[in-house]
C-alpha cells in the first residue's frame, strides 16, 4: 500500500517536528498527537516510516537485535553471538507497527504458536506486536480508546524494555524497546494519567484555518487519490533528504553542548508551570539537543529550548480546578513569563 | 406534487444525495440517514442500490455485533476440524466493492466504530486476534442508519464525518418518496464526464471560505464539498462547476454539519420552493444575484440547516447544544462471570458458572499433547481438566449521576431550567450506556427528590414540569438526601456519581434552623461523610467569582470543583460527562 509522503503534508508544523525529533532521538519517549478530527495525524504517522533512517541488526535474529548491544538480553541471537559480529550485522529499516484497536493480548505479548502445535505438537513461540516493533515505531490510533488490559501491557513494557511472556507452558524474554505513537480525540474518552505520562513529548492538532493552507492540503490530498504512486515518486527525493538529514542529526546528537544557563532556564520553566518530576525537565533537554543536531547546529540556544517546550511540557501541567485554560495557551503564558518576552 | 413542501425537499436532497454517491463513490464514502425503519426508508435505499449496482454486495451490520465478526478473526470450527489455522473475512471484508449499511448506527459500539473509520481511512482491515496476524485490502461505501429519536445522541462522530452526506427522512411522507430525482442513465453518464470535470481555484477558495463563514472548519467537510460540486457538475453535464453547483454542495454537505444555535440562523430567509431545487439538478441556469457568491453559499447552508431544523426540531436543536460532548465515560468496572466484555483468561471450571474460552483451552493443552500420547478412540485433541480456561469477563456497572441543586434565592429558577436542560442532555446521552440521572431540589428548610432515578427523557419533561424555586439555602439537607439516595442505589449495584449545582453559601441547618455557621458546620460535617463513604462528586460553583465556603465544602467532599457563574445546560452536561466515574 503506497502512504501519502512525509514531506507532502501540508502545516501542521508541530506535529512534524516532534515525529522528527522522535526518530533522531528515540529516547525522548514517544509522541501522543491529540486534537481535532480530519487533520491528518495518523498520515503524518504512517509517513514517519519512510523517514528512518536504517539500522544496523544481527542477521537472522527475529528480534532484530543490535549487534553492538550487550549480549545475553535475547534468547535468540544471545548467546549466540560471538566477538566478531561484524559480519553478521545487517542494516534494516526499523519498523513502523499499528497496533489496532480490538487486538487481543495473545497478539500484542506472541504466544505459543497454535497452528505449529496442534498440528505437529511442537511448542514454539509466535513473536507478538510488542516483538515486531522492537527499536521501531509502535503506533496506537485511537489510543483513548485502548482496553485497559493492554495499557497495562504496555506500561510495563515500556518501562522495563523487555517483554516477559509466562504462558501456555512458555516462559520467554526478549528485549522490547520502541517509540510509542498515539493519536486520538479528546472527546472521545481520557487517557490514563499513567500512559499519558509514558509519551515524551505531546502536540495538539488543530483544524487549519488559514484559507490557503486549507486548498493546499486539498489540492494534495486530491493528487495523491487520483495517482498515489506517481504523487509518491514526485516527493521522493524531498523524503530522502529529510531521511538523510534524520540520520546525520543521529550521529552527532552526542556532540550537542548545552549551556549553564539553557540548562537552568529549562529548570525555571518547569518549576513555572509545575510539570512535576523529573520527565518533564529530562525530556525537554532531549528534545531540544535533537532539535539543535536537526537545524545543523552545535549548541542548544534559547530560541531552540523555546521552540520545543510547549510539546515536552503540554501534557505535564499542574491540574488546577479553578484555571480552565486550555493547556497550550498556559504552556504559553509561562513561556513568555520565564523569557520575558 | 403532493406533500407539504418540506417533506418533497427533504426527499429530493435525500434522493440527490445518493445520486452523487454513485457518481463518486472513491470520493463522498457514503451518507448518514436519520430515518426510522419504514416505506420512504425502503424506497431511498431501493433507489440507491439499483444505482450503485446489482452485482455490489450489501453488507448488513447490526449494532450489538462482535468485534470477531467485523474484523474477522479465527474461523474456529474450521481451524479445529482442519488442524490448522483457518481464519474467517470480517464484515469489513465482505463489503468490499460494496456497501456496508449499518443499521441503529447510533447503538454502534466505540470499538466497531472505531474498526471502520481506520479500514475507511486505510483502504484495508487490520487483523492482529487469536494467532491471526493478517492486512487485506477492502474498501466499501458506508451507510449509516440514525434510528435515534429526538433528542438522542446519532451515530459515533468519527463515522460521521467520514461520509459526505447527513439527511433527515423522518419528515418525509410516503407520498413525497415516489419519484427518483435522477435516473440510472444520468449517473452513467456523469461518470465517464466526473474526471474532466474543472473546479477553479477560485471557487473552491470561496467554498471554502463559505465554510469558514458557517463555522465548519473540518478539512473532510470541505474536501466532499468540493467533490460533492465536481459530481453535481458531471450530473448536470457541465464541463466546470458553476455556482449553482457549488451552492447545491454546500447545501447539501455542510448545513447539516453546521452547529450554530438556532437563533443566529437568520429568519428571514423562507424553505425553498421545491420545484427550485428540482431545476437545480437539471439545466436552469445560473441563479441571477447581486450577492457575491460567498454570502450565497452562507445562505444556502443556513436556509437547508433551517429546513432540516423544521423537520426535526427537537433533534437538530439538542445537538447544537450538546456541541463538544460526545459523552462521558461508562460506570465503574467490575468483574463478572457471565456477563460483559472478555479481557483475557483463567484456569476454571466450565461446570461452575462460567464461559470456556474455546481457543485458550486449546493452546493450554496443546504443548501436552505429545505427552499424552494416542488413545484408543484415535481422538485428535486430548483435553484434560487442567486445560480448561474460563473467559475473564469484566462489565461496567451502571452509573447513577445525582444532581443536587440549589433551588433558592432569586436566580433559583435560571439555575432548575438548566439543571433540567442538563438532565435531558445527559439522558440523552446516557441511553446507550444505561446509566441513570436523578435530581434533587433544596430551597427554604428542606430538600425533595423530584426526579427519582431514570433514563426516560418522557419522564424527566412530567416530573420536571413545574419547578420550586425560592427561599433559604439549606444546602446541608440537599447533600444529605443525596447521600440517602446514593447508598440506595450503590447497594442496587450502581455507581453513583453526585453533582451539586450552588454557591456553597448554606443558611439553614440540617433540622431546619436558620443560621450561617451552624448550616456551615452541617455542610462540612456531610461533606466528610461523602468522601468517608468514598461517593465520587463534583461541585460546580455557581456564583460570580470562587466562592470560599464552596471550595471548602468540595475540598472536604473530595469533589471536583468547577467555577461555572453562567451555568448553562450544555456546560453543566460537558462536564459532568468528562467527569463522570470511570
Amino acid at each position: 500500500m503506497v502512504v501519502f509522503p512525509f514531506s507532502a503534508i501540508v502545516g501542521q508544523d508541530e506535529l512534524k517536528r516532534a515525529l522528527i525529533l522522535a526518530a533522531v532521538e528515540p529516547r525522548i519517549g514517544g509522541v501522543l498527537a491529540l486534537g481535532d478530527r480530519g487533520t491528518g495525524k495518523s498520515t503524518a504517522i504512517r509517513a514517519l516510516a519512510d523517514l528512518l533512517p536504517k539500522l544496523p541488526t544481527v542477521k537472522d535474529c527475529p528480534f532484530r537485535c543490535e549487534p553492538e548491544a550487550p549480549t545475553g538480553m535475547c534468547a535468540v541471537c544471545g548467546f549466540s553471538r560471538g566477538t566478531n559480529v561484524s559480519d553478521k550485522a545487517r542494516p534494516q529499516a526499523p519498523p513502523v507497527i499499528d497496533l489496532p484497536l480490538g487486538a487481543t493480548e495473545d497478539r500484542v505479548v506472541g504466544a505459543l504458536d497454535l497452528e505449529r502445535a496442534l498440528v505437529g505438537g511442537e511448542k514454539r513461540f509466535e513473536p507478538g506486536l510488542l516483538a515486531l516493533a522492537h527499536r521501531g515505531f509502535l503506533y496506537i490510533d485511537e489510543v483513548n480508546l485502548l482496553e485497559d488490559h493492554l495499557v497495562d501491557v504496555l506500561l510495563d513494557v515500556a518501562a522495563s524494555g523487555e517483554n516477559v511472556v509466562e504462558r501456555e507452558g512458555l516462559s520467554v524474554r526478549h528485549p522490547a524497546r520502541f517509540v510509542l505513537v498515539g493519536s486520538g480525540n479528546p472527546e472521545e474518552g481520557e487517557l490514563r494519567p499513567q500512559l499519558l505520562d509514558r509519551f515524551g513529548i505531546s502536540v495538539d492538532v488543530r483544524t487549519p484555518t488559514d484559507l490557503k493552507q486549507r486548498m493546499e492540503v486539498v489540492r494534495r490530498r486530491d493528487a495523491f487519490e487520483q495517482d498515489p504512486e506517481g504523487f509518491t515518486a514526485k516527493w521522493k527525493r524531498a523524503n530522502s533528504t529529510l531521511r538523510r538529514k534524520i540520520e546525520t542529526a543521529r550521529d552527532r546528537i552526542e556532540d550537542i553542548t548545552l549551556s549553564d544557563a539553557v540548562l537552568e532556564k529549562a529548570v525555571q520553566l518547569c518549576v513555572a508551570l509545575g510539570a512535576d518530576g523529573l520527565r518533564g525537565e529530562l525530556t525537554l533537554m532531549r528534545s531540544a539537543r535533537a532539535q539543535t543536531a536537526f537545524e545543523g547546529k552545535d549548541v542548544v540556544s534559547m530560541e531552540t529550548l523555546r521552540l520545543v517546550a510547549p510539546s515536552a511540557l503540554r501534557h505535564r501541567l499542574r491540574k488546577d480546578p479553578l484555571d480552565e485554560t486550555d493547556a497550550t495557551t498556559r504552556v504559553e503564558r509561562a513561556l513568555s513569563e520565564v523569557f520575558q518576552e | 406534487m403532493i406533500g407539504d413542501g418540506s417533506g418533497a425537499a427533504l426527499w429530493q436532497l435525500a434522493d440527490l444525495a445518493s445520486a452523487l454517491v454513485a457518481v463518486d463513490p472513491n470520493g463522498l464514502k457514503g451518507v448518514s440517514v436519520h430515518a426510522s425503519a419504514g416505506p420512504v426508508r425502503d424506497v431511498w435505499t431501493d433507489h440507491f442500490s439499483r444505482r450503485f449496482g446489482a452485482d455490489a454486495p450489501f453488507v448488513a451490520l447490526l449494532s450489538g455485533i462482535s468485534e470477531d465478526r467485523v474484523i474477522g478473526g479465527l474461523d474456529l470450527a474450521a481451524t479445529l476440524a482442519a488442524g490448522t489455522l483457518v481464519s474467517e473475512k470480517g464484515l469489513l471484508k465482505q463489503a468490499d466493492g460494496g456497501v456496508l449499511v449499518a443499521r441503529m448506527a447510533e447503538r454502534l459500539s466505540r470499538s466497531n466504530a472505531a474498526h471502520i473509520a481506520t479500514a475507511m481511512d486505510q483502504g484495508a482491515v487490520q487483523i492482529e486476534r487469536h494467532g491471526i496476524s493478517r492486512r487485506s485490502l477492502t474498501s466499501f461505501l458506508l451507510v449509516l442508519f440514525d434510528e435515534s429519536s429526538d433528542g438522542l445522541a446519532g451515530p459515533p462522530a468519527l463515522l460521521k464525518e467520514r461520509v459526505a452526506f447527513h439527511f433527515e427522512l423522518d419528515g418525509v411522507s410516503i407520498r413525497d418518496a415516489d419519484q427518483a430525482v435522477v435516473d440510472l442513465a444520468a449517473i452513467q453518464q456523469a461518470k465517464s464526464l466526473l474526471d474532466k470535470v474543472i473546479l477553479s481555484e477560485e471557487t473552491a477558495r470561496t467554498i471554502d471560505a463559505a465554510a469558514l463563514g458557517v463555522g465548519v472548519s473540518n478539512l473532510r467537510a470541505l474536501q466532499f464539498t468540493l467533490k460533492a460540486a465536481r459530481a453535481l457538475a458531471a450530473l448536470d453535464g457541465s464541463a466546470e462547476v458553476l455556482s449553482r453547483h457549488a451552492e447545491l454542495a454546500v447545501r447539501l454537505v455542510l448545513s447539516s454539519r453546521m452547529s450554530l444555535p438556532p437563533d443566529t440562523v437568520e429568519t428571514e430567509a423562507s424553505p425553498p420552493a421545491p420545484e427550485q431545487q428540482a431545476d437545480q439538478t437539471g439545466t436552469s441556469q445560473d441563479q441571477q444575484t447581486d450577492k457575491p457568491l460567498e454570502d450565497q453559499l452562507i445562505d444556502a447552508a443556513r436556509l437547508t440547516y433551517q429546513l432540516q431544523l423544521s423537520a426535526a426540531p427537537t433533534k437538530l436543536r439538542q445537538r447544537g447544544l450538546a456541541k463538544g460532548i460526545t459523552g462521558g465515560r461508562s460506570g465503574a468496572l467490575r468483574d463478572s462471570r457471565n456477563r460483559g466484555r472478555q479481557v483475557g483468561s483463567k484456569a476454571g471450571d466450565p461446570r461452575r458458572n462460567g464461559r470456556l474460552d474455546l481457543l485458550a483451552t486449546l493452546r493450554a493443552a496443546a504443548p501436552w499433547q505429545s505427552f499424552r500420547g494416542d488413545t484408543k478412540s484415535g481422538a485428535r485433541l486430548q483435553l484434560r481438566s487442567e486445560d480448561f480456561r474460563l473467559r475473564h469477563l469484566r462489565m461496567r456497572t451502571p452509573t447513577v449521576v445525582i444532581f443536587v441543586v440549589d433551588a433558592s434565592g432569586s436566580l433559583a429558577m435560571s439555575r432548575m431550567a438548566e439543571a433540567k436542560g442538563a438532565v435531558e442532555l445527559l439522558l440523552s446521552d446516557c441511553y446507550t450506556r444505561r446509566d441513570q440521572v436523578a435530581l434533587i431540589a433544596f430551597r427554604r428548610e428542606t430538600a425533595d427528590l423530584l426526579l427519582p432515578p431514570t433514563r426516560s427523557l418522557v419522564r424527566v419533561r412530567r416530573s420536571l414540569a413545574n419547578l420550586p424555586a425560592g427561599g433559604g439555602t439549606p444546602l446541608a439537607s440537599g447533600m444529605a438526601e443525596a447521600v440517602r439516595l446514593a447508598v440506595a442505589e450503590r447497594s442496587r449495584g450502581r455507581s453513583p456519581f453526585l453533582v451539586f449545582l450552588s454557591d456553597g453559601k448554606a443558611n439553614i441547618s440540617l433540622k431546619g434552623e436558620a443560621g450561617r455557621d451552624i448550616a456551615d458546620e452541617d455542610c462540612h460535617l456531610i461533606a466528610r461523610q461523602i468522601r468517608e463513604i468514598g461517593f465520587e462528586s463534583l461541585f460546580l460553583d455557581t456564583s460570580r467569582r470562587p466562592s470560599e465556603k464552596a471550595i471548602s465544602i468540595a475540598a472536604d467532599m473530595g469533589a471536583t470543583y468547577r467555577l461555572l457563574p453562567f451555568a448553562d445546560s450544555a456546560a453543566v452536561s460537558a462536564i459532568v460527562g468528562q467527569l463522570m466515574p470511570s
